[in-house]
């Protein structure tokens, strides 16, 4: 459904994408998450046809985003993280100006508005000017706005930025409906445990480039694999200096041999430091990988380079 | 087809956040007040003891100050309504909203134009009433009226359309407001000094205003043309693949065609017993609208990186070419009015130079861009063989015999018609004409060859990656 192939955009000669590749399927609702200037919002900008890419294809709906933007246009809702709206517009007459440029006829376009505020909780406030909305309603009829011509694909850029927790819910509700109506999600956020309730995919970029991508599950168990609790029974003194020798990183080591760190290579890599450690003598009897979350696996696969 | 002009929703979006604002009506009455102040101030200083001649001449000259005031704060007031257009949707982050959200460039451009025009008309019309005073109280006659009115009208579009085009080139309102405000106040005097030192020029405009309602529609068609082109470049700056090359090229065509039929057609009715003008007119004609038609129908960039690749180079960047076109020009024009022949000469063929191969040389550049699988070189060589082989030939193969039939060759030549529209002009003493054959030779492919390295080199690296 989403495609990008080896897609590198630079401003200048600042590299802000660098080679990059994925594959979003129909119907995922994929997580886009990253530190601050990792090239999030670049990569959403090229796939809503905002900024042509220096170098590689994507293509949405297996449209290219290069050669038909109005076509992506057409099958595209997107939203990114400022609402955009007009002060001195009813609600209803802003959602009326983008269901009219989206070549909705007169008669239908009442309906489809009903619709739309129905939907997103704002049937209310149809009469309400926009300005006087809570940033919670304003977050809301501008999906209710992306939902207008009915796109296969939502691209939703930081929709939960500055939402107090009761909006967020809402909004996560929202997105669930979404989920359920069979809309293509990507959505970049960097409130990331509301993230993990509902994605079904994550992409975790820094520096432009992709650093784990897969399924919620994958990410995790990748990021896992790599942070370990240990405890030995022999010198802890030497057991650090094997672990530090082994490739160990962030290496912590607590009371009674007890040591967290973190450990490249996956299952090998762990069972050859235990063997290296029991041909020691130092008697390892625990080795536990670290449960984690998608804000821990956030944390331990990326380093915060680009974080400002 | 999207609906651009009035069914665009668009305009009514703006109608109505902008009629539901106070800030217009506010600015309609101080402006109404302003005027109408002045204008009692200026009845009550009438002289009424005068006798009706007096009083009727006092009058027509009291109303024409009050419509030259009424001009000059419209003037002054009409960018204002459209040069923080474009560039407060940025601000707002609505600008890309209404791209991805459906609306073509065109569209929204159509509808802040609108909007612009509709403010301006309304302080327009708000101002008639002073104007009808010149009926009132004698002196001015309906066809004056509606000749302001008219130019008036022409020059508002053109304003709003300049401050919109600034307005989609800048991120912030502020600068796009400042922007279009410095380029009136610097623009217009270079334009007047630009009119001055053309001399040719300044009689001409002179003999078509003989007729004030000719004048008048030809200098509306100028400002619509720079309106129309406006407007191209407002779409250009909106998104980044939103190209109009083949219309702009339309758009000079169609421009320059006129104008010089206009000229043509007044020298011929004026000019008639200098019949050296009319030749040379006949002669720009023809080969200034091939030309011109050639080099403005610019590149049209496959990719955006086609184009940041092009234009890393020097020679490709517009402002060079602005910068040697105008230099050409003036050399051009100036260079018969200097005193003494020699010096005359000298300017008056290095501006023919650079102009006629400044414009051979683009067509180059054209070329290369429009055809990128035809290789560079094929039709460098070919531009090269046509500019200096034909007339070589045509000489050779003539004995240098202007009667003999191979002489037609150089006619073909780009470089001929450097020459005879040159040799043409009655201000270019011919004396020197004949013994400095030698300097012609030497300069006209010198700088050719300048200017076309200039041209070229990005054109070919631009070819070359390409087939790469």
């Amino acid at each position: 459904m989403i495609e990008l192939v080896a897609v590198t955009h630079r401003y200048g000669e600042q590299v802000a994408l660098d080679a990059l590749s994925m594959r979003i399927e129909p119907q995922d609702t994929f997580a886009f998450i990253g530190p601050n200037g990792a090239g999030k919002t670049t990569t959403i900008r090229i796939l809503a046809t905002l900024l042509e890419p220096t170098e590689g294809e994507a293509s949405v709906a297996g449209i290219s985003v290069r050669e038909e933007p109005e076509r992506v246009r057409q099958v595209i809702g997107f939203m990114p993280d400022q609402f955009g709206l007009y002060d001195g517009l009813k609600v209803w007459e802003y959602l009326d100006l983008f269901a009219e440029l989206h070549g909705c006829a007169s008669a239908r376009r009442q309906r489809l508005i009903a619709d739309v505020l129905e939907l997103t909780d704002l049937g209310e406030r149809r009469e309400a000017f926009t300005e006087h909305l809570s940033k919670g309603m304003r977050q809301r009829l501008c999906l209710a706005r992306t939902l207008l011509h009915d796109p296969q694909v939502l691209i939703l850029d930081e929709p939960a930025s500055g939402l107090d927790p009761r909006a967020r819910s809402e909004l996560k509700e929202l997105l669930r409906e979404l989920r359920r109506m069979g809309k293509t999600i990507l959505v970049s956020s960097h409130i990331l445990p509301e993230l993990a309730d509902f994605c079904t995919r994550v992409g975790i970029l820094e520096e432009g480039k992709l650093v784990a991508f897969g399924t919620l599950e994958e990410v995790l168990h990748r990021a896992a694999c790599e942070g370990y609790h240990l405890r030995v029974l022999g010198s802890a003194q030497r057991a650090s200096e094997l672990l530090l020798a082994s490739g160990a990183e962030d290496l912590k080591s607590g009371e009674e041999g007890l040591f967290s760190f973190r450990l490249a290579g996956g299952p090998q890599a762990a069972a050859a430091l235990l063997k290296t450690l029991a041909l020691e003598e130092l008697e390892p009897c625990e080795l536990v990988p670290i449960r984690t979350d998608l804000e821990s696996a956030y944390l331990s696969l990326t380093r915060g380079g680009a974080s400002e | 087809m999207k609906t651009i002009w009035l069914k665009n929703p668009l305009f009514r979006k703006e109608l109505r956040i902008g009629l539901r604002e106070k800030k217009f009506v506010w600015m309609q009455v101080i402006y109404l007040a302003l005027a109408c102040g002045v204008t009692l101030f200026s009845l009550r200083n009438l002289d009424h003891q005068n006798d009706f001649w007096s009083l009727r001449m006092e009058a027509s000259q009291l109303v024409g100050v009050l419509i030259l005031l009424q001009s000059a704060v419209l003037l002054l007031v009409t960018p204002a309504f459209s040069s923080g257009a474009i560039s407060g949707e940025k601000e707002r982050n609505s600008l890309d909203l209404l791209l991805v959200g459906g609306a073509s460039p065109a569209q929204i451009v159509a509808g802040k134009l609108l909007h612009a025009l509709l403010l301006s008309f309304l302080l327009l019309l708000g101002g008639l009433p002073m104007g009808v005073l010149s009926l009132v109280l004698g002196g001015g006659t309906i066809q004056g009226l509606g000749l302001t009115a008219f130019i008036l009208f022409w020059l508002t579009i053109l304003l709003v359309q300049f401050g919109l085009m600034l307005s989609a080139r800048e991120r912030r309102s502020g600068y796009a407001t400042t922007q279009t405000y410095a380029s009136l106040a610097v623009g217009f005097p270079i334009l007047l000094w630009l009119m001055a030192a053309v001399p040719w020029l300044s009689s001409l405009v002179e003999a078509l205003f003989q007729d004030p309602w000719k004048g008048y529609s030809w200098l509306a068609f100028n400002l619509l043309c720079l309106s129309t082109f406006f407007f191209l470049k407002t779409l250009n700056h909106l998104e980044p693949r939103a190209r109009y090359p083949r219309q702009m090229g339309l758009l000079f065509l169609g421009w320059y065609a006129v104008d010089v039929a206009c000229f043509s057609y007044y020298l011929g009715q004026h000019f008639q017993h200098e019949s050296d003008w009319a030749q040379l007119w006949s002669w720009l004609s023809a080969l200034n609208l091939a030309l011109l038609g050639c080099f403005l129908n610019r590149p049209e960039y496959r990719t955006r990186r086609d184009q940041h690749e092009f234009e890393r180079y020097p020679g490709s960047r517009w402002w060079v070419w602005t910068v040697l076109f105008s230099l050409g020009m003036l050399a051009l024009n100036v260079g018969p009015y200097l005193e003494g022949d020699q010096p005359a000469m000298l300017i008056c063929l290095s501006g023919t130079s650079i102009v006629i191969l400044w414009s051979t040389s683009a067509v180059v550049r054209a070329v290369a861009q429009a055809l990128p699988r035809v290789p560079f070189r094929l039709v460098y060589f070919f531009w090269l063989a046509l500019v200096f082989g034909t007339p070589a030939i045509g000489l050779l193969l003539s004995f240098g015999r202007p009667w003999a039939p191979w002489w037609s060759l150089v006619h073909l030549s780009p470089m001929y018609s450097l020459v005879s529209v040159t040799a043409a002009s009655p201000e270019v003493p011919f004396g020197y004409w004949n013994g400095k054959m030698v300097l012609l030779g030497a300069l006209c492919p010198t700088t050719y060859l300048i200017v076309t390295l200039l041209v070229c080199v990005p054109a070919l690296a631009l070819s070359r990656r390409r087939r790469g």
